[in-house]
């Protein structure tokens, strides 16, 4: 009997010295291989700045909406998917509709570049307010960071 | 025999290190915060295709921006102090007890810069205004006041933003 017990416990010993060696392992590679949620459309829109704007309460926005002028043409962008005209964007928004209505608290994201003349932002606003979308945000340029 | 204690005093307890990593990793994973995002939140007005409605001239301010991205404040370009100047036409109009009804004139060649710009500080001096008010009413920040008494200052302060495009 004693000497079945003292087996027991040598076999038991085993060097957990490394095992923080492996959690650091693992956090640092996820550190370097994770990538930040992509957004395609970021990098080409300049948006606009203004002293006064606030941060953004919480995260209770269903869509993001974006537009980009390129070389005189106007492109579109809900959630990074790509759109070249008004009608496609629209057709999005009536398949989001019934989500909508279900949320009418959700907002929409809008990203715009500071240098879009009105006429194409206020076409993006009728389309808005045609298909029951009222409650938008738009975003500013954050220069804390 | 001196062997022996050699060899036992090197011996570390070590098996807590992976829990102290464990500890810094969820402290900073429940810290990180990601980058804010600004933005200014608006409520469109339903679409409306019937006659323009009338609106008295003494409560309107108006605010215009032409096609070169100046701002007009009731028909005066001004550079400066614009929130400032916003803010005592309001009050005004408050005082003489008129719902301020403010018309944003917008170019259609005007750029959207311009116009958050405008919008922010409308935003703005609506906010100062009602901060104003619900101090001196009930000795309150604005974002203090409960339902009823946010509803009698809403009340009081009632004020309209309309957009509008031109193209002249």
């Amino acid at each position: 009997m004693r000497k079945y017990r003292k087996q027991k416990s040598r076999d038991i010993k085993f060097n957990t010295t490394a095992l923080p060696d492996i959690v650091f392992m693992l956090l640092f590679f996820f550190m370097v291989v994770t990538v930040m949620k992509e957004d395609n459309t970021a990098a080409k829109i300049d948006l606009p700045y203004t002293q006064y704007a606030d941060y953004v309460k919480g995260q209770d926005q269903i869509i993001q909406l974006a537009m980009d002028i390129e070389d005189g043409k106007t492109f579109y962008y809900i959630d990074n998917k790509k759109y070249k005209n008004l009608k496609s964007v629209e057709n999005h928004l009536i398949k989001l509709k019934t989500e909508h209505i279900a949320n009418p608290d959700l907002s929409i994201k809008i990203k715009i570049d500071k240098n879009t003349p009105m006429k194409y932002v206020n076409e993006i606003k009728s389309l808005l307010q045609n298909n029951s979308f009222f409650k938008v945000k738009y975003l500013i340029r954050n220069m804390d960071m | 025999m001196r062997r022996k204690t050699l060899k036992s005093t090197p011996e570390v307890q070590s098996g807590s290190i992976a829990d102290i990593a464990f500890l810094l990793l969820i402290f900073f994973m429940v810290c990180t915060t990601f980058q804010r995002e600004k933005s200014i939140p608006m409520t469109l007005p339903p679409p409306y295709d019937g006659p323009a409605g009338k609106v008295s001239e003494s409560r309107v301010l108006s605010l215009i921006i032409n096609a070169d991205n100046e701002i007009m404040i009731e028909g005066e370009n001004i550079l400066t102090d614009r929130e400032l100047i916003i803010t005592q036409h309001l009050q005004s109009m408050v005082l003489a007890s008129k719902r301020p009804y403010i018309s944003i004139k917008l170019h259609e060649d005007s750029n959207y810069n311009a116009y958050i710009e405008v919008l922010a500080m409308v935003k703005s001096a609506i906010k100062k205004l009602k901060n104003e008010y619900a101090l001196e009413l009930f000795d309150l920040h604005y974002n203090q006041l409960n339902h009823k008494q946010y509803q009698q200052l809403s009340k009081m302060l009632s004020i309209t933003i309309s957009e509008s495009q031109y193209s002249i």
